[in-house]
């Protein structure tokens, strides 16, 4: 429920299999 | 928060797995990387936005500490499981991640996503001892080894394992630092 009630916060990105992200929250591919 | 897929957290130069977030986990800021073991989607929520929710729905704390309480004491279970021999703690870390798979990756059919030294880092154990151990089950047919990822064949004869060799006598801080 609470799931439910927070997933439409912030914004949505993704990650790809393989992908890393670091602490500094910049998205790279594997 | 994850909102899909599956991702590992590691400390890089230092373990290569020390977490693992499914769809729906809360993932808080941390020194690590994460590693998406399959494609998968997050929302990056800032604080003044949670802060803002929380003041609209004040429950939401309670889950968030539910879910943070749940994540200590499945670290809490992991540093008690030191003290068992390398393969038990293999055997449980492998169990706990099909049940997990199959609870929150229901698509991925029973697959554990993840690759042997992730395996080795959240059981406590060496590379080389989790591959050792991973082919001698293979080859007894327990589980069924593939590209960065595994399945379980026999979770009945994976747990004898644990049951047919010896358990460690309880033991208090000396034992615990041996």
């Amino acid at each position: 429920m609470h799931f439910e009630a927070i997933r439409h916060l912030g914004l949505a990105k993704s990650l790809p299999a393989g992908g890393y992200l670091d602490a500094d929250a910049t998205a790279t591919a594997a | 928060m994850l909102t899909r897929g599956c991702v590992t957290l590691s400390l890089p130069d230092q373990f290569p797995a020390v977490d693992v977030f499914w769809q729906g986990d809360l993932i808080g800021p941390s020194s690590g990387r994460l590693r998406a073991v399959v494609a998968s989607e997050y929302r990056e929520i800032s604080q003044a936005d949670l802060l803002q929710e929380l003041a609209r729905q004040p429950d939401l704390a309670a889950w968030i500490l539910q879910q943070q309480q749940q994540r200590i004491d499945v670290l809490r279970d992991r540093i008690l499981w030191l003290r068992r021999p390398v393969e038990h703690r293999l055997v449980r870390t492998l169990m706990a991640l099909d049940l997990q798979a199959k609870d929150r990756m229901p698509e991925a059919s029973g697959i554990i996503p993840l690759t042997q030294r992730e395996l080795a880092g959240l059981a406590g154990a060496t590379r080389e001892n989790t591959s050792t151990s991973l082919n001698r089950w293979s080859t007894q047919g327990l589980v069924e080894l593939q590209r960065r990822r595994l399945r379980i064949l026999s979770h009945k004869r994976l747990i004898e394992v644990i049951n047919q060799s010896p358990q460690p006598a309880p033991t208090g801080a000396a034992g615990a630092a041996a």
